[in-house]
């Protein structure tokens, strides 16, 4: 696979794609067990008048069922385990303070509700450390947003969302995707859900500037094919990759988490990495340790694009 | 979990994980940021339009420290959604090309050698031969009718020239009292 970086080795990329198929096989297997009902999901014209107002898909309040919760919570403790061999300790505190804190269902109804700071409480107080309880809380929840993704994003037409935050949960993207078969068209990619959606080249994710003197575009030496998109007036980035083509089922996570160099880089040139807790539609203050992130409400004048909208749907 | 530039692209999925939920977990701490920094090169895109034909294909233009490194589509444009003719993809060369001119060359009437000259001298005898032209052409009555015209002369534009561009050079002509004036815009 000649996607990521050249100076990457070769079983680091397969370790990488192996993580991706066991994260997706256990994303699947929880989705199938139906966590939610589908009385669940929101009706036709509630999801068109959300979209129009840009607000996303997902509706709040809703609870998964506990056993889908549980069984979350085990195929990803078993799925840790195997790829963090070293850190046996800090898994099993981090699996005891879920217990005391009354499982699974407790920690996602903070993760799914919002609550970034009551997750980092919860975290502290049992003695997990803060960046494996979010790494841990981000991808526990992975499943539930996916199987709301899976069934709401086709309400999402060609050119109904431009919005830098995701169309399904909310959460800023993690990656660009320049997809060369559409003549390098740009869309992102959200670690929370899955989902994949147009969002114009030149202009800020974070804050919707088009201010071509403030956005940069940084290469790193190493790392052909990748670059950051810095915006100079809220100081946040995206990584970005080109792809020969966009996939639905581009290894994104694998991606991400094999070009951390670019986000040491970013930050090295001064770029704020946004929070993963904080959605842009939640009004929570920011997650201990980070800085604030602007919910700024979409703008009347930003223009929807005429890209498909994809995702992993039904 | 210490970053390390190995952690990131030497090591197996398990360092690889262990660096990515200390650097996405929260803020990088003081050990994190002990190392090398990385060396990158800040990129400036802006859109523009290509300067060829009629049909106002969108660009977007990528200069590093003032000087062009790339172009290509815009796909946002609304008009070729990032899709370019061979003349625009090949558009960086006219920036950006060592077999471009860089200085003024003349060959005399019945010679067959390139002298190379300064740009004084090639205004002044540009000039100077307009200006006997066009006195030797020039047309100041048809009948009755005032014209101020010289038919001797006619002005062929480029098609890589920008609307202000064209502006300047119609400006120009009309000054002389040329009437034969073409900008190459219908390719």
């Amino acid at each position: 696979m000649d996607i990521f970086p050249s100076e990457t080795e070769s079983s680091t990329e397969a370790e990488l794609l192996l993580l991706q198929a066991d994260l997706q096989t256990w994303i699947d297997q929880v989705c199938d067990l139906g966590p939610y009902s589908e009385q669940d999901l929101p009706e036709a014209a509630e999801c068109r008048a959300r979209l129009d107002a840009g607000v996303p898909l997902l509706p709040g309040g809703v609870r998964p069922s506990r056993a889908a919760a549980q069984a979350a919570l085990q195929g990803l403790m078993k799925l840790l385990r195997r790829y963090l061999p070293d850190s046996t300790q800090a898994l099993d505190i981090l699996e005891r303070s879920v217990a005391e804190a009354g499982g699974a269902s407790a920690l996602l109804d903070m993760v799914l509700g919002g609550r970034g700071n009551a997750m980092l409480g919860w975290a502290r107080r049992g003695g997990v450390a803060d960046d494996l309880a979010v790494f841990h809380a981000v991808l526990l929840a992975r499943p539930f947003r996916t199987w709301f993704a899976r069934r709401l994003l086709r309400h999402v037409e060609a050119g109904m969302w431009s919005h830098g935050y995701c169309p399904l949960c909310g959460h800023w993207p993690s990656l660009g995707l320049l997809d060369g078969q559409e003549d390098g068209r740009r869309y992102l990619w959200c670690q929370h859900c899955g989902s994949q959606w147009r969002h114009p080249r030149l202009r800020c994710v974070f804050c919707a500037t088009e201010d071509q003197s403030s956005l940069s575009v940084y290469s790193v030496d190493g790392l052909a094919g990748w670059r950051i998109q810095g915006c100079g007036g809220c100081r946040r980035y995206v990584k970005e990759v080109r792809l020969q083509q966009r996939r639905e089922d581009a290894p994104c996570d694998a991606l991400r988490l094999g070009t951390l160099a670019l986000d040491e880089a970013a930050m090295d040139v001064g770029l704020l990495r946004e929070s993963p807790l904080i959605a842009h539609h939640e009004r929570e203050a920011p997650p201990l340790g980070f800085h604030a992130p602007s919910l700024r409400k979409a703008s009347h004048n930003e223009k929807p694009l005429d890209g498909p909208m994809t995702g992993r749907c039904q | 979990m210490n970053i390390t530039r190995r952690g990131f692209l030497g090591a197996g999925g398990a360092g690889v994980l262990g660096a990515a939920i200390t650097l996405f977990g929260l803020p990088p701490r003081a050990e994190a940021r002990r190392r090398k920094p990385f060396k990158t090169a800040e990129t400036k895109e802006s859109t523009t339009i290509c300067p060829y034909c009629g049909v106002g294909c969108g660009l977007i233009v990528s200069t590093r420290d003032g000087k062009l490194v790339n172009i290509e589509g815009d796909p946002d444009h609304p008009i070729n959604e990032g899709s370019l003719c061979s003349k625009g993809m090949s558009l960086a060369q006219v920036a950006v090309n060592e077999r471009r001119l860089q200085k003024v060359r003349y060959r005399a009437p019945g010679s067959t050698k390139w002298e190379e000259k300064d740009w004084d001298w090639a205004l002044a005898e540009i000039a100077k031969r307009v200006k006997k032209t066009r006195d030797a052409t020039f047309v100041a009555k048809d009948k009755e009718q005032v014209v101020n015209r010289t038919e001797g002369i006619a002005c062929l534009g480029g098609a890589a020239l920008d609307n202000e561009e064209c502006y300047l050079l119609s400006k120009f002509g009309r000054g002389l009292g040329l009437i034969y004036i073409e900008h190459q815009a219908r390719i």
